[in-house]
């Protein structure tokens, strides 16, 4: 489906931009508004999303219309959570939880490991780079290799707290690689200053472009 | 009795999905397959639990008239007003989308474009020179940021190649790194739930008279 902004749209999204925005010179009853107003939205937006893609189908067409009686049991499940409001049979409440955790143990210790081994063998693989007709070497991708390999193993060892930091085997790896974790961190914080100045530029965009029609 | 079934839930349903596969177990019914359907229904069924504790909060400060009670109650017909659109519309209904798209999108959007502000005097507090650490920190974050924007080719050209090497090497190695760490520990906790050492899920649910 397109979304076209109609002049009462742009209106309202100008408006609710706006009212966002009035936090940027203090805390006031329009921006409490305009944040109230947000999370019940999501809220239901959140309850429509769960209820239409989740819980109608499985009702309308598995259930009623293909006759798959078992999944009345996830159904049941989940309405135990409810229990936990009524004092008395509030212990019944765990049975849901102890579902969910038990297959989060199951999903981890079933599936994860495949990633996670990926990971650690494509970061131990060959560190030379050739060329496409396997002539020779290319010396900055090589040393690149390298280096990662170097970052990535000083960076963990930063974490191996089974020998004390006195031990200069440990020490100064731990020492470098938690200078390699604060140049990683830093760089993941400039990435994120520049999603949030896209988002704001993305919403100047649209007062200039729909709300005051000015093509820029 | 009230603890242990629920552990014995935990520990069979952890095993099913481990070796549900191997053992073909309750084959007739597709049971393993329908796991992944079973765990997104029931939690689908049980999301509404976030919206009802919402309302309750909020529903008591109307009630008790707190100061700004009249945002709770905004905050009430919003969720429940657009609920009710949403179930009568349809998720996709035309309605409900131009109300999605105007307002919630906008408001989405611009609360979160807000922190560009803030992050940039927590920037300040935080990257204050005072030790070569914070002096890293400060360096990279300056070069990708310079290297992701038009600005910072135009001050120097070689900015962007700086900014996409600091992501691919040293930051893809910090990262991994982290997540090596995490990947270990969550192998550990989940043991430690299988094994029924750690049983704090089944802990601090409900009201007194769950014991």
């Amino acid at each position: 489906m397109t979304w076209t902004w109609t002049p009462a749209a742009a209106w309202v999204g100008a408006i609710a931009t706006f009212a966002c925005l009035t936090y940027l010179w203090a805390e006031n009853p329009v921006f409490r508004a305009a944040e109230h107003i947000f999370v019940g939205l999501a809220s239901g937006f959140g309850i429509v999303g769960n209820w239409d893609q989740y819980i109608k189908p499985t009702i309308q067409t598995d259930i009623m219309k293909d006759g798959k009686f078992i999944y009345f049991i996830p159904i049941i499940i989940g309405l135990m959570i409810y229990l936990q409001y009524f004092p008395k049979v509030s212990w019944l409440a765990r049975y849901p939880m102890s579902f969910w955790v038990g297959y989060g143990v199951g999903y981890t210790l079933a599936f994860q490991p495949a990633v996670l081994i990926k990971q650690v063998v494509d970061s131990y693989g060959s560190k030379f780079a050739v060329t496409a007709k396997g002539g020779g070497i290319i010396f900055t991708q090589t040393l690149n290799n390298v280096l990662f390999w170097v970052f990535l193993l000083t960076a963990l060892s930063y974490f191996f707290f089974t020998v004390k930091r006195e031990n200069k085997l440990v020490g100064w790896p731990a020492w470098f690689g938690r200078w390699v974790i604060m140049v990683g961190l830093g760089a993941a914080f400039g990435n994120t200053v520049m999603a949030r100045i896209s988002l704001f530029i993305g919403r100047l965009q649209f007062l200039f472009t729909y709300w005051l029609q000015i093509k820029i | 009795m009230r603890k242990e079934l629920p552990l014995l839930v935990t520990i069979l349903t952890g095993l099913f999905v481990i070796f549900g596969h191997d053992f073909a177990i309750g084959e007739k019914w597709q049971l393993i397959n329908s796991m992944d359907k079973w765990q997104s229904i029931s939690q689908a069924v049980a999301l509404l639990i976030g919206a009802i504790n919402l309302t309750r909060i909020h529903v008591n400060h109307v009630r008790r008239r707190k100061a700004g009670y009249i945002f709770s109650l905004l905050l009430l017909v919003c969720m429940w007003g657009y609920t009710v659109l949403g179930v009568i519309d349809g998720y996709k209904g035309v309605t409900f989308r131009w109300v999605y798209n105007a307002l919630l999108a906008s408001l989405d959007s611009t609360i979160f474009s807000l922190l560009a502000f803030y992050i940039a005097s927590a920037a300040y507090r935080a990257f204050r020179v005072r030790t070569v650490e914070a002096s890293l920190l400060l360096v990279s974050a300056a070069i990708v940021m310079l290297g992701r924007a038009p600005i910072g080719e135009a001050i120097w050209k070689g900015f962007p190649d700086w900014a996409n090497w600091i992501m691919r090497f040293p930051n893809t190695a910090a990262m991994r790194a982290v997540l090596i760490g995490a990947y270990l520990g969550s192998f550990v906790t989940v043991l430690r739930i299988l094994l029924g050492i750690e049983r704090a899920h089944l802990g601090g649910v409900g009201g007194a008279g769950m014991k």
